[in-house]
């Protein structure tokens, strides 16, 4: 390849991405959807008639209507208001969660893979242990012992991806390890730090963001399964797992309850896979075929 | 063959040994007085005092530990529960079959509906076959389970009355917990069988196959789908631990008294040598089926049994 074409081509690697991701459907209706939400949650209380949390015992239990669009619950609270209040706790667990046990397994399995040798042994088996809890039991038990509460949650539930990022790196790593780039980086004296941020995790990076990404729906439901069991937002907030918990009494008396919280997540979750898969795709187009 | 499989089993001794310290330490460090539960806040001290005595939780952590893990790991005794003051391998033992049972009812859907699925995707890939399946499995996939859970009591139990809602008290209790619990698994194994056998299709041997005239359903069967099979077989190993130790809140929502139950019940109890228990036992299931599955794995592909009898021949 000419040289002056190079810098040209580097500079549109991440337009590729965008570009290939744009042309996707199915993304690109699931991010639309999204943003949407995201602009609800943010919006929409400026405009919601009730709070909340705001009880009005005269209207218990009242079926969709005019005045309460999807119904109300047992304390007569709004249910359209508080699905409009927890779409905050979804998005933001699932992608805080996502985050978060990615930027974890990303250090230590730089730190693992750049140290390798006996550290790597001993860390793996570690890991072994770690990772034979199967993730959704994990986080229950931390959960538990952390207590309910939303940074506790977020821990809850990164901390069963942790491993997957750290093998999924190791695997990446053990590949780029003899690689001359960092031959030449150490042969400068580059320091551990800078080798591992700077040279390798940027050619290591992308398998983990494409599976944090895809992992963030699942992070979604585990998050409203923790609520669900009353482990992750406690009520009188309104969590949809939570606002689940609290309808399941009155499953087939008052369905509402459960409807509209688990459709929100199922919509929720739904989207964030579309986008995932086409990131997925545009990251690596071979997988598509 | 068989050296590969006592030193896996070996290797799962360490493992589960490292589960239970683990398991352990973090309940250990739970905040709070377990007697002020159980014995309520106007306890006495002397009462307090007896009761940590009782359960030996007086000692040093070290000391706990040690104990947990001797009685656990020797003797086969899994303590006494807080609550209930009986020995919790009993209660166990009742539970564990149907949790069992629950967990393999779901491999089994997952894989007599997903790799199907998947199959018919890439045979028709691209036409309406492939965008219903993969549209189906990233449905399975996003609706949570425990929600649709609920919303099946709902219309088959409540509405139409075709299934108990709970309980497992008629052979129709089934139904609905292993359609829930086996939704994601579907559609994981759609997924990965749509993509796998779609490597193999375009292979050189499958155009020699045709080449020479072989019925297309032979090439399906005998060329496609053993080598297609492969990356599956190891997809379901990540499920099957899902299916066995994940069906906790499906078990909840269908009040199922298996281990997950069981774990749960504890955890609102303050009940840790329950929680401890079932921990440990869910993941003596996961990992055993794991270790299962790889065997499976070793035995259809030649490869990975040539690693292993042809000991150190290439390598």
């Amino acid at each position: 390849m000419e040289h002056n074409n190079q810098t040209v081509k580097r500079k549109s690697q991440f337009a590729q991405v965008i570009e290939r991701l744009l042309t996707n459907k199915g993304a690109v209706v699931g991010v639309s959807i999204l943003l949407l939400i995201v602009i609800i949650s943010l919006v929409g209380p400026l405009f919601c008639p009730y709070g909340y949390n705001e009880m009005i015992l005269t209207d218990k239990f009242m079926a969709p209507c005019a005045k309460h669009l999807l119904g109300t619950d047992a304390y007569g609270r709004d249910i359209f208001t508080r699905l409009i209040y927890g779409a905050r706790y979804s998005l933001l667990l699932g992608i805080t969660g996502a985050l978060a046990g990615m930027a974890v397994g990303i250090v230590l399995g730089l730190i693992d893979g750049y140290l390798g040798g006996m550290f790597d042994t001993v860390f793996m088996r570690f890991l072994d242990i770690w990772a034979a809890i199967p993730g959704q039991l994990l986080s229950i038990i931390i959960a538990t012992a952390l207590g309910p509460g939303f940074v506790n949650t977020i821990i809850a539930l990164s901390i069963g991806e942790v491993p997957l990022v750290i093998r999924l790196l190791r695997g990446q790593i053990l590949s780029v390890r003899k690689e001359d780039y960092l031959e030449a980086a150490h042969s400068i004296n580059a320091s551990p730090g800078r080798i591992m941020f700077k040279h390798i995790l940027p050619n290591v990076i992308s398998p983990v963001i494409v599976n944090t990404t895809m992992n963030i729906g699942a992070i979604i439901t585990s998050a409203a399964a923790l609520s669900y069991l009353g482990l992750g937002i406690k009520p009188p907030n309104p969590e949809w797992g939570a606002m689940l918990a609290a309808g399941k009494s009155y499953v087939g008396v008052y369905n509402w309850l459960v409807l509209y919280p688990g459709l929100c997540i199922a919509i929720v979750v739904l989207c964030v896979n579309l986008f995932g898969d086409g990131l997925r795709d545009a990251i690596d187009p071979k997988m598509k075929k | 063959m068989g050296r590969y499989v006592f030193n896996r089993l070996l290797w799962m001794i360490f493992i589960l040994i490292g589960v239970a310290i683990l398991i352990f330490t973090i309940l250990y460090l739970v905040p709070g007085d377990v007697s002020t539960h159980f014995l309520g806040e106007s306890a006495t001290i002397e009462d307090r005092a007896a009761f940590n005595h009782k359960y030996g939780l007086d000692q040093p952590y070290l000391a706990q530990l040690g104990n947990f893990l001797y009685s656990l790991f020797l003797k086969g005794d899994f303590g006494t529960s807080f609550k209930y003051n009986t020995p919790v391998i009993e209660e166990l033992l009742v539970r564990i079959p149907r949790t069992l049972f629950l967990g393999v009812s779901c491999i089994v859907v997952n894989a007599l509906i997903g790799i199907p699925l998947g199959m018919m995707a890439a045979l028709h890939q691209n036409k309406w076959q492939d965008t219903l399946c993969m549209v189906l499995a990233l449905l399975f996939v996003s609706v949570p389970n425990f929600w649709l859970a609920l919303e099946m009591v709902d219309l088959f139990a409540i509405r139409l009355g075709w299934f108990p809602p709970f309980g497992i008290d008629k052979t129709t209790s089934w139904v609905m917990p292993i359609i829930a619990g086996s939704m994601a698994g579907v559609a994981a194994n759609a997924r990965q069988t749509r993509s796998s056998m779609l490597e193999v299709i375009r292979a050189d041997f499958i155009t020699t196959a045709r080449a020479k005239g072989v019925d297309e359903g032979i090439v399906v069967r005998r060329h496609m789908l053993p080598n297609a099979l492969i990356p599956v077989v190891t997809g379901l190993g990540v499920g099957p631990s899902k299916s066995i130790a994940g069906n906790v809140v499906i078990e909840r929502i269908f009040t199922i008294p298996g281990v997950g139950t069981y774990m749960l019940s504890g955890i609102d109890n303050y009940d840790y040598p329950i929680v401890r228990s079932s921990v440990v036992i869910l993941a003596v299931f996961s990992s055993l089926v794991m270790l299962l599955v790889d065997i499976v794995y070793a035995i259809i592909d030649p490869r990975i049994k040539a690693q292993y009898s042809g000991k150190a021949k290439g390598k």
